[in-house]
């Protein structure tokens, strides 16, 4: 409290001291600006690095130039492009330009005239040696993909609990389901801790019983994507129960938690799709199922009254058949009985006429 | 995990539905094996409903979170 003080009025004597002197951000950047442009030394630079961050607008180029410690940015804007060579993502190259203050966002850039590939840089080449390391071991291989559920009751999330990523995760999920759980472990996501704090996170959550687990980050530079080509992180991956989907970063981001994981999602809002499926749509399928049933037994409900239909016909042809053999069977005994009486009455004749000639 | 479950409900209904259209058997049955079919699809959207109550937890804080 007494120091928090004793500071408070430090400060405001430096303001009292300088009041004359304040500057706004405007004037400091053009300060900077000309300090710059009139240094002999930064008027002309050869740079070695590695590119990093390479990007597209406008048709200008952007990328940073990286070596251990540091980073600087650079730009090739669209009209110099075509006399300068085109680095590809993680190259070395040599660069040579002009170091430019750029006032309106207080920011140090090189803008290249020349640029010349040296070959692959360092921190691309150990991701691509991993890669085919972890390749040769089998960790990326189809056959150790373990299915999605279409029906999961738990989700797991691994990802900052400040994260836009994490808001885009759920609200997806429960946008397309909106009664599913969701368990949420919060790690850091870029920086030194990240890494132990994932691979916790995916352990944790293997134990917790969770359907399925989705790692998900929003976008950013391969630096703050770098946790997720650790080999830790691909491990705990692989080594997981419980199935994972990825969401890490833009469509353009791949890392080698990608490669390991069952599912690569190509943003976190995607990974929120697959993780769930439209709890509408399966209720019209299961309308529609039912659509299916109630129309398949009023058909069968229409055949079986046909087949009485021709039943009760049938037994009417057969009494019919029945009745008109009777009818037969009477005139064939009526004409027999004709000719038996024609026979009497003759035989009566006869025996008349025998009489008559007798008497 | 309720997979396996659904999809063998599913399946039933499908094989009633199959059964129906072959007309092999009694009105009867016919009427049993079509309420049947309806159960199980009443049996299915209940699933569905009671597959959790929609909550974020963040389980570092024990707490349930509100991102709405």
């Amino acid at each position: 409290m007494i120091s928090n003080q004793r500071s408070s009025e430090k400060l405001e004597k430096v303001i009292k001291e300088y009041s004359e002197k304040i500057l706004s951000v405007s004037e400091l950047n053009d300060y900077i600006f000309k300090k710059i442009e009139s240094d002999p030394k930064l008027s002309f630079v050869c740079v070695s690095g590695e590119v990093t961050n390479l990007s597209e607008s406008k048709n200008h180029l952007f990328f940073d130039l990286k070596d251990k410690n540091a980073k600087i940015s650079c730009i090739i804007f669209s009209e110099k492009r075509r006399n300068i060579y085109e680095p590809r993502e993680g190259e070395e190259v040599l660069v040579v330009g002009e170091v430019e203050y750029y006032k309106k966002l207080g920011k140090l850039r090189i803008k290249p005239i020349g640029i010349k590939p040296v070959g692959e840089g360092a921190y691309y080449r150990r991701i691509e040696e991993l890669k085919q390391k972890l390749r040769r071991e089998g960790l990326f291989d189809e056959i150790h993909k373990k299915p999605i559920p279409k029906l999961p009751e738990r989700i797991g999330i691994v990802t900052s609990k400040d994260g836009a990523a994490l808001r885009d995760v759920v609200n997806t999920i429960h946008r397309r389901f909106p009664n599913v759980d969701i368990y949420v472990k919060h790690s850091s996501v870029q920086g030194e801790s990240a890494v132990e704090e994932i691979c916790e996170g995916i352990e944790f959550l293997d134990k917790f019983n969770v359907d399925v687990i989705i790692l998900a980050r929003g976008g950013g530079s391969v630096e703050d994507l770098e946790p997720f080509n650790d080999e830790r992180v691909a491990r705990a991956i692989f080594n997981a129960r419980t199935p994972i989907i990825t969401g890490i970063g833009h469509k353009k981001d791949e890392t080698i938690a990608d490669y390991v994981a069952d599912y690569r999602a190509i943003t976190p809002t995607e990974a929120g799709k697959i993780a769930v499926q439209d709890k509408a749509e399966l209720l019209k399928e299961l309308d529609e199922l039912e659509e299916s049933l109630l129309q398949a037994f009023k058909k069968f409900k229409e055949i079986k009254e046909q087949e009485k239909k021709i039943e009760e016909m049938e037994i009417k042809i057969v009494k019919q058949e029945e009745r008109i053999a009777k009818q037969e069977e009477r005139v064939k005994r009526a004409e027999r009985s004709k000719y038996v009486y024609i026979a009497i009455i003759v035989v009566l004749v006869v025996v008349i006429l025998i009489l008559l000639l007798w008497i | 995990m309720k997979d396996e479950e659904f999809e063998r409900r599913i399946q039933e209904v499908l094989k009633i539905i199959k059964e129906l259209e072959r007309g092999e058997i009694s009105i009867e049955k016919g009427e049993e094996i079509m309420r049947k079919g309806l159960d199980l699809l009443n049996e299915l959207r209940r699933m569905l409903d009671n597959i959790g109550s929609g909550r974020v937890y963040l389980l570092d804080e024990s707490r349930e979170l509100n991102l709405g």
